[in-house]
């Protein structure tokens, strides 16, 4: 008998994906109403991807970023950064990177490598380094000392989103840690997140 | 006995404004050719002239104050901010200062690319935030349905807006108990970010059972099942808006090349 206990299909990731979308927002409400000095938006994603794969992972990211520009619409332009960030967790947890404490941790440094190379081309060259967030200051301080525009992007975005991702990704684990066997079982991932006694449960019934 | 005709009348989204009614398609088709022409646009006040446009439609269907609200950061940010700082920053042969702060020059030069980057910045937000603020999301959705989007995706963005407002209010009441069983939320830093987790935790597990339920409603309510959809809200098209939306499109493209020569060859 196969390893992977049987799962539900579909429509358990069709639905969790718009809570998904709407935990990275409350991360966000959360996180600015602790006064944390990080974004903490994308623990959702994460959850998404790491127990459904990479689609709804993507699909978590645009509609994130959708959503955000629906109030803000200069934000719609990192939808694509949000997806690939998506992508990246779905196909590294589908590896078995989500499952240990260190590896998430290496998911984290990642998906920050990612969210550097995604983000800095649009806001150099759509939005010329200034954005609402902290990072406008960083990079026009940088670009004061000295530095050219792509430079100080690279290491305002870095300063920001390294902390914040592999934070995202931890709490994420600890979360994923948290749910139950019973659910898992339903998501196209979750057998990887199952308890070693139900496993060995199912292949000593076989 | 209503005819179809009739109940879909009733059922008519119709709000009696011209541009509250206008069909979701045409705004975004406005929105898709401000993009393509704020980028072939030679002249940096392409992107005030739209913002303009475009708030006097807004105004016209009653929703000037938010969406003036909505545009504030963007102008304070990506129009001024931005041009300041490219005006001091812009490097190049033969620059023509005109102020002097230390060792900072701002050039003319700086501040027409400033303005420039600003106005294809407004160009894009201001006609994405007048169709968000003159447009339901329900009425963007089904007009997007017409044109080909699954239901899957209708339903993935319908309940997203909906489920947004309810996890905040469900996260606020968490909060709160959370600060009852003494949970310090006020401190420094360390303090604060170790509020964090008990906060996000007992939000994101107790949804997973609404989710499970969600997902077994829609199963047994045959979303999954293939064939035509009804729907309980009717937006119509209009052959006028077509033939609007096709001239658009037709007047994008000359506007792109006469102004691409001019901005890039000319």
């Amino acid at each position: 008998m196969s390893d992977k206990p049987k799962k539900k299909l579909e429509m358990i990731t069709v639905a969790l994906i718009p809570f998904a979308v709407a935990i990275n927002f409350v991360g966000y409400f959360l996180a600015s109403s602790l006064k944390l000095p990080m974004y903490l938006d994308s623990i959702g994603t994460y959850i998404v991807a790491a127990t459904c794969g990479w689609l709804p992972g993507l699909i978590t990211g645009i509609l994130t970023g959708v959503l955000e520009g629906v109030s803000y619409p200069p934000s719609m332009a990192y939808a694509i950064n949000c997806a690939a960030c998506g992508v990246v967790i779905g196909l590294l947890a589908s590896k078995g990177w989500m499952k240990k404490f260190l590896p998430a941790l290496g998911v984290g440094l990642v998906v920050t490598l990612t969210s550097v190379l995604i983000s800095t081309p649009i806001t150099a060259f759509l939005f010329g380094g200034i954005t609402e967030t902290g990072n406008s200051v960083i990079a026009i301080a940088l670009q004061a000392a000295g530095f050219g525009l792509i430079p100080a992007v690279i290491v305002s975005t870095v300063l920001t989103e390294a902390l914040d991702k592999v934070l995202v990704a931890i709490v994420a684990f600890f979360i994923i840690k948290a749910i139950s066997d019973r659910f898992l079982s339903k998501l196209p991932l979750g057998h990887l997140y199952l308890k070693k006694s139900v496993v060995q449960a199912s292949e000593d019934d076989d | 006995m209503e005819s179809a005709q009739e109940i879909a009348a009733r059922f008519a989204a119709k709000k009696g404004n011209p541009v509250l009614d206008l069909y979701p398609a045409s705004k975004l088709m406005f929105v898709l050719c401000m993009l393509v022409a704020s980028i072939c646009s030679p002249h940096w006040c392409f992107g005030f002239i739209v913002f303009i446009v475009c708030g006097i439609l807004t105004a016209f269907a009653g929703e000037l104050k938010g969406f003036l609200k909505g545009m504030r950061i963007i102008l304070i940010l990506f129009v001024g901010l931005l041009t300041v700082v490219r005006a001091f920053f812009y490097t190049g042969d033969n620059l023509h200062y005109f102020l002097q702060l230390g060792s900072f020059h701002m050039s003319w030069e700086g501040v027409a690319v400033g303005l420039g980057m600003g106005s294809i910045v407004l160009s894009v937000t201001s006609p994405l935030l007048m169709t968000t603020k003159t447009a339901t999301v329900e009425d963007i959705v089904i007009a997007l349905e017409h044109m080909g989007l699954s239901p899957t995706a209708s339903f993935l963005v319908l309940s997203t807006f909906q489920m947004v407002p309810e996890l905040n209010a469900r996260s606020a009441v968490i909060q709160d108990s959370q600060k009852s069983r003494s949970i310090e939320v006020e401190g420094n830093l360390l303090v604060r970010a170790k509020a964090f987790f008990p906060m996000i935790t007992p939000l994101v597990l107790s949804s997973f059972a609404s989710t499970e339920e969600k997902s077994v409603a829609l199963e047994s309510r045959g979303f999954n099942y293939k064939c035509s959809k009804t729907r309980i809200r009717v937006i119509t098209d209009t052959p006028a808006q077509k033939r609007g939306r096709i001239l658009m499109g037709i007047l994008t493209g000359i506007f792109c090349v006469v102004g691409g020569y001019f901005k890039w060859f000319a």
